[in-house]
């Protein structure tokens, strides 16, 4: 796991070079908003590049997540246009609404007759199971059945958490420096000062 | 770094492959490469359904089992609900007991597919032993009734009359069945009917996929915090669903936070962290980071001189640098040589930075102390460390 982090760390680096470095948007001239989606677009990319690369070295390695990320996210920069999320969005709805329709059609064809707990357990489940697979990156996408949804929900939780440490871990170093900065200057200004 | 490399992806494999140890023989989870984890977990899923049943035997009064144990030459078994230390012995115990229950049911089941039930036996009770009733519960809320329930007892009381009756007579057969190989897994799932269920292959399938389903959702229960209190598909769903996004949101809360740093140096960060890059991996990351950070050609013919005057004087100045060097030793961990004059050529791989505070505060050698870490970050005070004498009183 820590090989996991070092890799998000490398990726996180150099996904964050290459968006300050490039000339269309630099860092400094967007708003608090665009630079938080910046940071957390190249963050989610590092994460899926990084579990690509672990994967390629080990055994159990399958996971649709990263392909998942990588694609909306090169969908997103590639299309700046609105048309290109777009796009996206639409197919997705149009599965969520496919979906919603089979199921309200099922339940007026039964009735209000067969309201066993067991229907009712298994409704409720069924709709979790969908708003899962909203929350995983590529759950909707794929036909994938439940054990494989619950096995990238495995995988995409611990490889999320990593994530988290990583950028915790950024942030408060990031942090203590430019305290620091700020405690050298403020001293050294005001003495001086007379 | 290879094998550390393998963590990530192995360790999800690992999580649902929890029992390379036992020797009933196998799973190509070691060594089997190619072999992903939907074979074991199929053969795993084959036949947890005895690995329940003879926890459940085994957590019963023991005064059936000790005497059926003791017939087969077993240890009085440890009641499966031990779980923790005692779960793989009692693993162990639960899966050898069962299988001449297997040998039993051998005899009167229907279809008779390939040992992979000893390998799921194994497998599932050492899992989580605690938990064997769970699932059942489980098994039973998600079938909805259909007199699942009423099944499984019958399973259990077929069983408790085979344990007991055929205890004698079965001994060698299951022992040696215990000792016996398991089969090399074929290319589809081997599963064998239970007493008193269908045994259609869409049902089956249904089983076996359940099970798999029921394994998953285990799993997930441990890693998702808060879980274990939570007993039924739904609420565990949810619960994951709500640490998914809070996961996300801290996610964005922390983007949102580095979003509000003004200057973002990306140098900066390599050295930064460079005690979170050593916490696994050895000194060789470091290097390849001050490498990356040093390239970058600190002026320190110049800074040489300011650090220097730091460190050996009066207590006065010691003291004061103590919190900055304490910062600065954090950040980098002292990994950088310190250069004077020269740029980065001192890779020494030092320790850790508990090292560098100790010698921060007691400024015991120079040397340490003069290495410390004039990490990038100190480029931004470069202008304000041309200065002579800080006396910095923090």
């Amino acid at each position: 796991m820590a090989a996991f982090k070092q890799d998000l760390f490398r990726n996180l680096l150099l996904g964050l070079r290459a968006r300050t470095t490039e000339a269309a948007c630099p860092f400094d001239a967007m708003s608090l908003q665009e630079r938080k989606r910046a940071i957390k677009c190249s963050a989610d990319v590092a994460m899926a590049a990084a579990r690509r690369g672990v994967a390629g070295a080990a055994i159990g390695g399958r996971a649709r997540w990263p392909k998942a990320i990588l694609a909306a996210a090169a969908a997103s920069s590639s299309s700046h246009s609105p048309g290109g999320t777009c796009k996206v969005r639409k197919s997705a709805c149009c599965k969520r609404r496919v979906a919603r329709r089979r199921v309200d059609a099922k339940r007026t064809i039964r009735g209000y007759a067969a309201a066993a707990s067991c229907d009712v357990a298994r409704r409720l489940v069924r709709r979790r199971t969908m708003a899962l697979r909203k929350v995983i990156p590529g759950g909707s996408a794929a036909a994938m059945d439940e054990a494989a949804l619950l096995r990238e929900t495995m995988d995409y939780v611990v490889h999320l958490r990593a994530q988290v440490d990583v950028l915790r871990a950024v942030s408060a170093a990031v942090q203590r420096s430019t305290f620091l900065g700020y405690i050298f200057v403020l001293h050294f200004v005001d003495p001086m000062k007379d | 770094m290879e094998g550390s490399r393998a963590g990530a992806g192995d360790y999800i494999a690992s999580l649902l492959n929890s029992s390379p140890r036992l020797d009933f023989g196998v799973l190509g989870a070691d060594g089997g490469g190619g072999r992903e984890e939907e074979d074991c977990l199929d053969k795993f899923c084959g036949d947890p359904g005895f690995a329940a049943r003879a926890a459940r035997l085994s957590s019963f009064s023991g005064q059936r089992f000790p005497g059926a144990a003791g017939l087969f030459g077993l240890p009085p078994p440890v009641p499966a609900a031990s779980g923790g230390g005692g779960e793989f012995a009692g693993s162990r115990e639960a899966s050898s007991v069962s299988d001449p229950a297997t040998v039993m049911k051998d005899a009167n089941d229907k279809k008779r597919k390939a040992p992979a039930a000893a390998k799921g036996k194994g497998k599932e009770s050492s899992f989580q032993a605690g938990e064997q009733k769970d699932p059942d519960a489980k098994r039973c809320k998600t079938e909805g009734g259909e007199g699942s329930p009423v099944k499984l007892k019958s399973e259990q009381a077929g069983s408790d009359s085979s344990v007991e009756d055929g205890g004698q007579n079965q001994k060698p057969p299951g022992k040696g069945k215990n000792a016996k190989p398991v089969e090399p897994p074929k290319d589809y799932v081997h599963v064998r009917a239970r007493r008193g269920q269908a045994t259609d292959s869409h049902s089956l399938a249904e089983r076996v996929r359940r099970e798999r389903i029921s394994q998953r959702m285990k799993v997930l229960q441990d890693l998702v915090p808060g879980c274990n209190k939570v007993i039924g598909k739904a609420l565990m769903l949810d619960e994951i669903i709500n640490y998914v996004q809070s996961l996300q949101r801290q996610v964005e809360f922390l983007s949102m936070k580095l979003a509000t740093v003004n200057p973002l140096d990306f140098s900066n960060l390599p050295t930064l962290l460079q005690k979170d890059m050593f916490q696994a991996c050895g000194p060789s990351a470091s290097s390849v980071f001050s490498l990356e950070s040093s390239s970058s050609g600190f002026p320190f013919s110049d800074q040489g001189d300011v650090f220097q005057s730091f460190v050996p004087n009066g207590l006065e100045n010691q003291c004061g640098l103590n919190p900055l060097d304490l910062a600065l030793c954090q950040a980098t961990n002292g990994q950088y040589g310190f250069q004077d004059g020269t740029a980065g050529t001192n890779l020494q791989q030092r320790s850790y930075w508990e090292e560098d505070l100790q010698s921060v505060f007691h400024i015991d050698n120079n040397g340490q102390s003069q290495e410390n870490g004039v990490s990038v970050s100190s480029q931004s005070f470069h202008g304000q460390l041309q200065e002579g004498h800080m006396k910095m009183e923090f």
